[in-house]
Parts: C-alpha cells; sequence; structure tokens
C-alpha cells in the first residue's frame, strides 16, 4: 500500500511536466492542425535556458545551490525566452507552408526538431548536466510515502498555469479569438480577427508552458540533456491524445494519468521497458478511441 | 484553406516594387559578366593562403598547402572559366537574352562566390587560421562571383524562370550520344568526388558541381535530357548498368569506397521502400527504421552468426527474398492495422513510437537479440564452397566481397524498381495518388482508402526488410543502436531531398546523402544538424525535391490559384493519364 502511494505520488509528479508540455501540443493542434514536433525541443531548451540563466546568476550574483530569488529568476527566463523561439518556428518554417500539403510542414516540423536538438548537441553540449536543486530540498511523510516538497510545488505550479490558461481562453478576448479561430480560420478573419496574431499567441504560449515544464523537469530529474526533448514531447503528445486533442482539460488530465501508468507499468515491469510502455498507451487510445478520454474539442 | 485577400495582396505587391526598384538601381551592364568571370580566373591564380614564412620577400604557403590548397583553386577555376566563357558568349551574341539565362549567370555567380566564400570559413572555424593569413586569391575571386551574379540578375525580369521543354528527337545517333555523354558526365563526377580525398577540396568540388548543375538546370539541359532519356530508356538503363558494373574495377584494390557505395545501394533500397509509403502514398512513417530493423534482425538470427543466442538457418536467398521482407511486412500491417483508419498526422507519431518500442524491445530482449551487444560475427552468405566474401574472379578481373554485395543490390533495385514501376502503372498505384492527393474524393471513387494505405505500409515495409537483411551481411553485425530515429529521419531526408514520389530522384537523394558524410567525416559532428536544417530549407524552398516528378512538383507547388485549376482537372476525365 505505501508503495502504491508512493509510484502514485511520482507519478503524478512527472505528470504535471508532461501536462506543461503537452498544453503547447494541444494548442497548437487545435488551432492549425499540426503537430508541432519541434514542441519537445522548445522543452528541452527551456530546461537549457533554465541552466544557462542559473550559472550566469552563479557566476555574477554568486547563487548558490537552493534560492527562492534564483528560482524564480529562473523560471521567468524560461518563460520569456523560450516564446521567442517557439515564434520564430511559427513565423520563418510554419507560416510560409501553412497553404502547402499536409505533409510539407510536418517534415519541416521534424526537421526543426532535429536542428534545434543539434544546435545544443554541437554548440553546447553532448553529455548529461547536472541541474542545480533550485528548490528547498525538504521531503515529508504522507499516508506512508515520501513526499518531496518539489514536488507539491511542481504539481501546483502546473495546476495553477493551467487554470490561468483556461480562464484566459474562456474569459478574455484574445481567448474568445483564440477559439474562434481554432474554429474556423475563414470566419474568424472575417470577423475582424487577425488570424496570424493568433496563431503566434497560440505558440507563445504554449513555448512559454514548456519552457516552465523544461525548468520543472530540469529539477525534478537532476539532469538534463540535449535529447530529453524528444522522448518528453512525444510522451506529452501521447497525453494530448489520451485526453483528446485540442482538449485543454483532456491534455492535463492526460498528461497526469499517463506519468501515473507509466511509473506503475516502470514499476511492476521493470524500468527498461516504461517507455515501451508509454507508447503503447498511445496506439492502443488510438486503435480503441481516437477522440481520447474527454474527446476532441476545439479549445477551451 | 483560406484564400488570400486582395487586402493581404497589397504589402505583397509593394514589397516586390520595391525590390524591383532596387533590382534596377543595382543593375550592371551584362559585360560584368566575363569581366567578372575573368577576375575569377585571375583570383584562381593568386595566393589563397598566406604563411607568415617569407622567402625573399615572396609569401610561401604553409602548413595549409596540405589542405586542399590547389584543388579548391581547381573548382573556383573551373567556375570562373565557365562564367567567363558564358558571359561573353551572351555578350557577343545579337539575340535577346531570356530570363533563362539571367538565372544561369546567377547560379554561376553564386558558385564562383561560394568556393572561396567556403574556403575562408573553413580555414578560420575548423583550421584556427587567422584572417590575414587568408591570401589575396580568395577575395578576388568572391568579387568576381559577386560581379558575375549581379550581371546575371540585371537580366532577370520576372522570379522564375519561364517553362523548358524536353529536347525533340533530332536523329536517333544525337539521341544516343546525348545519353551517352551525359551519363558518362554523370559516373566521371562520381569517381572524380571518390577521388578527391581532402575535405576541405572536396567541399570547393561539391560547390562547384553544384553551382554547374544549378546552373545547367536553369538552362533546361535536364529537362531538355528528359526527352532523349525517355526516348531510349532501354539503352539508357543499360548502359548505367554497364558503368555499375564496372565500377569495382575502377578502384584498384581500394575497397572502402566499394563498401560504401554498397552502403549507399542499401539506402536506396530502403529509402525506394519509403518513397512508397511517403511519396505515392502521402503517409508520413517516422518509424522506418523499425522495420529495416526487423529485417536486419531476421537476416542475423538466421545466418548462422557467430555470437548469437538463437539460430535457425535458413539459406540467405530465401531469407533475403522471402524471409525477412515477410516479416517485416507482416509487423508493417500489425502496425498499420488499427492506426491507418487514424488521420494522417497522428500516423507520423505513432509510427515515431512504433519505431522506439522496436529498438527498445531489441535492446531489453536478451534471450533473443542479445541486448546491446547485438548480434555479431554474421558470416557472409555461402553457396556450396563459395561465400560472397571471397568475391569473384572473371578473366584477369578480380571484385572483392563487397564488390559482390553491390551486383546483388544492383539486380534487387533493378526488380524493385521494376516493381515500382509497374505498381505505380496499376491500379493500386494510381489509387495510392489518389487516397494521397484527397482521401475524401478516392472513398467516394470505390477505393477502399485502408486496405490500399495498408498496402502502401506493407510495401514499404517489405523493401525495408530486404534491405535490413543485406545490412546485416554486409556489416557482418546487428545492434540496437544502429536503428535509432536517426536513421529513419535520414531515409527521410533522402526521399525528400531526392524528389517525393520519384523513384530516380529517391535513388540520387539516398546516394548523396551516404556518400557526403563519407566525405565530410570531419564535419561528422554537425551532420546532423545539417540534415534538420536541410529539411526545413527543403520544403520552404524546393519541396519538390533535387529531380521531382512533374506530378508531385504541380502539387507541391501549387498556390491556391493553380490548386483550383488543378482540382478542376480531376474532374475532367479525359487528362486522367
Amino acid at each position: 500500500m505505501d508503495e502504491l502511494i508512493q509510484q502514485l505520488a511520482n507519478g503524478v509528479t512527472k505528470g504535471s511536466y508532461y501536462a506543461l508540455i503537452a498544453l503547447g501540443y494541444t494548442m497548437v493542434y487545435g488551432i492549425i492542425q499540426l503537430i508541432n514536433f519541434a514542441h519537445g525541443e522548445v522543452f528541452m531548451l527551456g530546461a537549457f535556458i533554465g541552466l544557462w540563466t542559473f550559472n550566469f546568476g552563479a557566476s555574477t550574483f554568486g547563487w548558490g545551490g537552493t534560492s527562492l530569488v534564483a528560482l524564480v529568476v529562473v523560471l521567468l527566463m524560461a518563460m520569456l525566452v523560450t516564446p521567442l523561439i517557439g515564434v520564430s518556428l511559427e513565423r520563418f518554417a510554419y507560416r510560409p507552408l501553412r497553404h502547402a500539403p499536409r505533409l510539407a510542414p510536418l517534415i519541416t516540423a521534424l526537421g526543426a526538431s532535429f536542428a534545434l536538438q543539434q544546435m545544443v548537441a554541437v554548440f553546447y553540449s553532448r553529455s548529461f548536466l547536472s541541474f542545480p536543486d533550485l528548490f528547498p530540498n525538504i521531503a515529508f511523510q504522507l499516508a506512508g510515502a515520501r513526499i518531496q516538497l518539489l514536488w507539491v510545488f511542481m504539481i501546483g505550479l502546473a495546476l495553477l498555469l493551467t487554470f490561468t490558461l483556461t480562464a484566459f481562453i474562456r474569459t478574455t478576448r484574445l481567448g474568445k479569438a483564440m477559439r474562434a479561430t481554432a474554429e474556423d480560420q475563414d470566419t474568424a478573419r472575417l470577423m475582424g480577427i487577425n488570424v496570424d496574431q493568433i496563431i503566434a499567441l497560440t505558440f507563445i504560449i504554449g513555448s512559454a508552458l514548456a519552457g516552465v515544464g523544461g525548468v520543472m523537469a530540469g529539477m525534478y530529474l537532476g539532469q538534463v540533456n540535449f535529447f530529453m526533448g524528444f522522448i518528453a514531447g512525444l510522451k506529452a503528445f501521447t497525453a494530448a491524445v489520451l485526453g483528446g486533442i485540442g482538449n485543454i482539460g483532456g491534455a492535463v488530465l492526460g498528461a497526469f494519468l499517463l506519468g501515473i501508468l507509466e511509473t506503475f507499468g516502470a514499476a511492476y515491469l521493470g524500468g527498461q521497458w516504461q517507455d515501451v510502455f508509454a507508447f503503447g498507451v498511445l496506439i492502443l487510445v488510438l486503435v480503441f478511441r481516437p477522440t481520447g478520454l474527454l474527446g476532441e474539442r476545439v479549445s477551451g | 484553406m483560406a484564400a488570400p485577400t486582395t487586402v493581404a495582396r497589397a504589402p505583397a505587391d509593394a514589397r516586390a516594387e520595391t525590390l524591383a526598384r532596387l533590382r534596377a538601381r543595382l543593375r550592371l551592364p551584362l559585360v560584368a559578366a566575363p569581366v567578372g568571370g575573368l577576375t575569377g580566373m585571375v583570383g584562381s591564380y593568386l595566393y589563397w593562403t598566406v604563411s607568415t614564412v617569407r622567402v625573399e620577400g615572396v609569401p610561401l604557403s604553409g602548413r595549409l598547402v596540405d589542405f586542399g590548397f590547389t584543388g579548391v583553386r581547381l573548382w573556383s577555376l573551373v567556375t570562373a572559366v565557365a562564367a567567363a566563357a558564358y558571359g561573353g558568349l551572351l555578350v557577343a551574341r545579337r539575340r535577346p537574352r531570356t530570363d533563362r539565362q539571367g538565372q544561369a549567370l546567377v547560379r554561376l555567380g553564386i558558385g564562383l562566390a561560394a568556393v572561396p566564400l567556403l574556403w575562408i570559413l573553413t580555414l578560420i572555424s575548423f583550421l584556427d587560421a587567422e584572417l590575414n593569413r587568408v591570401g589575396p586569391g580568395p577575395w578576388v575571386t568572391l568579387a568576381g562571383g559577386v560581379l558575375v551574379w549581379l550581371a546575371g540578375r540585371g537580366l532577370l525580369t520576372a522570379p522564375r524562370a519561364p517553362a523548358v521543354e524536353e529536347w525533340p528527337q533530332r536523329s536517333l545517333l544525337v539521341d544516343l550520344a546525348l545519353v551517352l555523354v551525359a551519363e558518362l558526365a554523370a559516373y566521371l563526377v562520381f569517381l572524380v568526388g571518390i577521388a578527391v580525398d581532402d575535405p576541405g577540396e572536396f567541399l570547393g568540388f561539391f560547390v562547384a558541381v553544384t553551382a554547374l548543375g544549378a546552373t545547367l538546370s536553369a538552362l533546361g539541359v535536364f529537362k531538355g535530357l528528359t526527352g532523349p532519356f525517355s526516348r531510349n530508356t532501354g539503352a539508357a538503363i543499360g548502359l548505367l548498368a554497364l558503368l555499375l558494373l564496372l565500377f569495382p574495377l575502377t578502384q584498384a584494390g581500394n575497397t572502402f569506397w566499394i563498401q560504401v557505395t554498397a552502403q549507399a545501394g542499401l539506402f536506396v533500397l530502403a529509402a525506394l521502400g519509403l518513397n512508397i509509403v511517403v511519396g505515392s502514398a502521402g503517409l508520413l512513417d517516422l518509424g522506418y527504421v523499425a522495420f529495416f530493423a526487423i529485417g536486419a534482425y531476421t537476416a542475423a538470427l538466421t545466418g548462422n552468426a557467430l555470437l548469437t543466442n538463437l539460430n535457425f538457418h535458413i539459406p540467405f536467398l530465401l531469407v533475403l527474398f522471402v524471409v525477412s521482407p515477410v516479416v517485416a511486412a507482416i509487423f508493417g500491417v500489425l502496425l498499420g492495422a488499427p492506426t491507418l483508419r487514424l488521420r494522417g498526422d497522428y500516423l507520423a507519431i505513432v509510427t515515431l513510437g512504433f519505431g522506439e518500442i522496436v529498438r527498445i524491445t531489441l535492446n531489453n530482449l536478451d534471450v533473443v537479440t542479445r541486448g546491446p551487444n547485438g548480434i555479431s560475427s554474421i558470416p557472409d552468405p555461402a553457396v556450396g564452397a563459395w561465400s560472397i566474401g571471397d568475391g569473384l574472379a572473371i578473366g584477369g578481373l578480380k571484385v572483392s566481397g563487397n564488390g559482390v554485395y553491390l551486383y546483388l543490390e544492383l539486380v534487387l533495385i533493378a526488380l524493385t524498381l521494376t516493381v515500382i514501376y509497374r505498381l505505380n502503372a496499376s491500379r493500386i498505384g494510381r489509387a495510392w495518388v489518389a487516397v494521397r492527393e484527397d482521401e475524401v474524393a478516392a472513398a467516394a471513387m470505390g477505393i477502399n482508402t485502408t486496405t490500399i494505405k495498408l498496402l502502401a505500409f506493407a510495401a514499404g515495409a517489405w523493401f525495408a526488410g530486404m534491405s535490413g537483411a543485406m545490412n546485416a551481411h554486409l556489416i557482418t553485425q546487428v545492434s540496437p543502436d544502429s536503428f535509432t530515429f536517426a536513421i529513419s529521419v535520414l531515409i527521410l531526408a533522402m526521399v525528400v531531398l531526392g524528389g517525393l514520389g520519384n523513384p530516380p530522384g529517391v535513388a540520387l537523394g539516398a546516394i548523396i546523402l551516404t556518400f557526403l558524410p563519407e566525405k565530410l567525416r570531419e564535419f561528422s559532428d554537425i551532420r546532423f544538424l545539417v540534415f534538420g536544417f536541410a529539411l526545413v530549407l527543403m520544403m520552404r524552398f524546393r519541396p519538390e525535391g533535387l529531380l521531382p516528378s512533374a506530378r508531385r512538383r504541380r502539387e507541391l507547388r501549387a498556390t491556391d490559384e493553380t490548386a483550383a485549376a488543378e482540382s478542376q482537372q480531376l474532374f475532367d476525365v479525359r487528362s486522367g493519364a
């Protein structure tokens, strides 16, 4: 029983950063029906930007191990810089191909993903780099399981960001414009919505969330690598599909579910099968319920 | 699809106007072209590196002589002579100049400028030389290239060259001569490319060849050549086969490049298979390497490997033609059957996941696959006492084991191409195209889209399995790390670079992308970085690839208006050739 709760806690924590990546996938897919393969790389870059910010802070301001200031600055930097990457992807890679056959943007997305990954590998580092413990290393017992305070923080932050996003999409003018664009681009344009801007905004929000996810993953795993975005991106996409792509609540639900499933799978089948388990889930969902658990919805 | 409104188009018009005005201001008289070419020739003869050591006041080229000094200069000289000659010809000729000629000059200019630019970059970034060690040569050549380029721009009025036509038949002899010359030239480029050892020199060679190729393409030579080639397909293929059969004999006992060529042959086979899936049927398969891996492991487990946990021996030819392809195709069907009903882009991600599943399974299933160690020491297939590794000796000519593999692959490729062309011309092939272009319309026409997609998937897997089986014996071992996602992307890049849907183009793409990394080992770190960018740039600027199929080109280039015209044509029964 204790073991069960422990695994559950691990799984939910993992799910929290999957959720942040999955949101970007699901939003972009909802609005332009593109699987943005490079999104996993944006997540990875988020982690690296966090690392670079910390290294810079450590050498200039002498940040030590755990520091709340450092944590906030690192998170903010990741949130501010990743949108630039996402938006330039959209502007220079995807926008020119918006009217091309579907294969073209997919291949572009794949190429962009590869290019971003290799840029980090070639110009920075190919090895695993340890990520600083920005969050105080406090653990407590809960129902027989050992819970890190960091985990609670991660889950809380993920949920907070999700609720903010949902509120933004439901209540604001821009959110309404996003929903309209997702529904029908041409009509949205006729209603005076600047569709290009809305699509760019989608990429901005998605990338910022992925950036936060990257920093969270870095803190959780304790290390970062140029390749980390590939598998994480795939899993987040699985989560988005599991919940019903285009559906924001679904993406978050799918992410937590996938995190839990995966942790249990790894615990009972052996860690080396963890990734197989996640992709198996993806294939099964697509076979039996391609619209996902909550069904496809365009947005909100 | 949103039709761009006139409102949206106005700024684009304004921008085009500004560009045209700028271009007019930059226009140089045509004389600049031969002058630029001559400048480039002079530049080729000047010092390209300057040593700090001086002998009687004359700077000596230093250590860098070893690094492609004469080679790069030679290639820039070739481009410069071409530019000077062509520019001179244009100046001397009375007839009005065309856009096509302008475009050719532009490309020659870019080619001429690119060689010294690459040289300077190579010196500074990869050899850590200082800027003052770059001699006057590259700068002068660069200036020549820019002159040619500007002169060419001056001739351009429209952004794109007018349509080019196939050359009509003059006489059979002329046709055959053209085929012969074209194939010999291509073969020569290939042989020289192999012979150029030095990476810097090879870069220069590569740039020069690319520039000349682009120039010829702008002049419509390639399109023109399709005339003689299509009229004499048999002769063209026969000659090509002969040249390829002779290839192992040109290497003077050095087997390295024969082995690389054999590797390229494998990739040609795999890429042709992927082309059925991606090019013909329009399904993006990102886990293609899985089928390759399955074929390779099947061959390894049935091929009497020394280091293996399991071995059912089955004769190689049976494995190659039946067992490996069938096993791979079965997996293809198993994966495709449930997922092909879904929307196209889900397929991409499912296949990606499948590729990873296969790799991880191979890695973890120690009992059968020996895990990360893989299966190694797979012997060359043998017939009686003779094994492929012994090579062949016909008369006094000896062909090494790798050469025999190459011959076997040529047979396989020939068979594959026959199958593919027959398939494309069949009901199934037309159904693939229909499904690719409009699934709903295809279904309405009575095509069972799921079955037809499944067939494409299985056919692709079939050829991947075949190629994988060859691969296991050729490199004598299989291990999970050689079947990563990167290989899937590499094969996809071959298909995209060569020309989606066009088998000869795909083969060309596979050959280029196998040889380039081998030739540029110095830069192997950035290989995948370049692939990633290449995919993005290809999709943006030349989505139809190097050798496009006519239909695919129109489709991928389609703007909204032409797309409308195209779909109009679909309803016209007579144009359905």
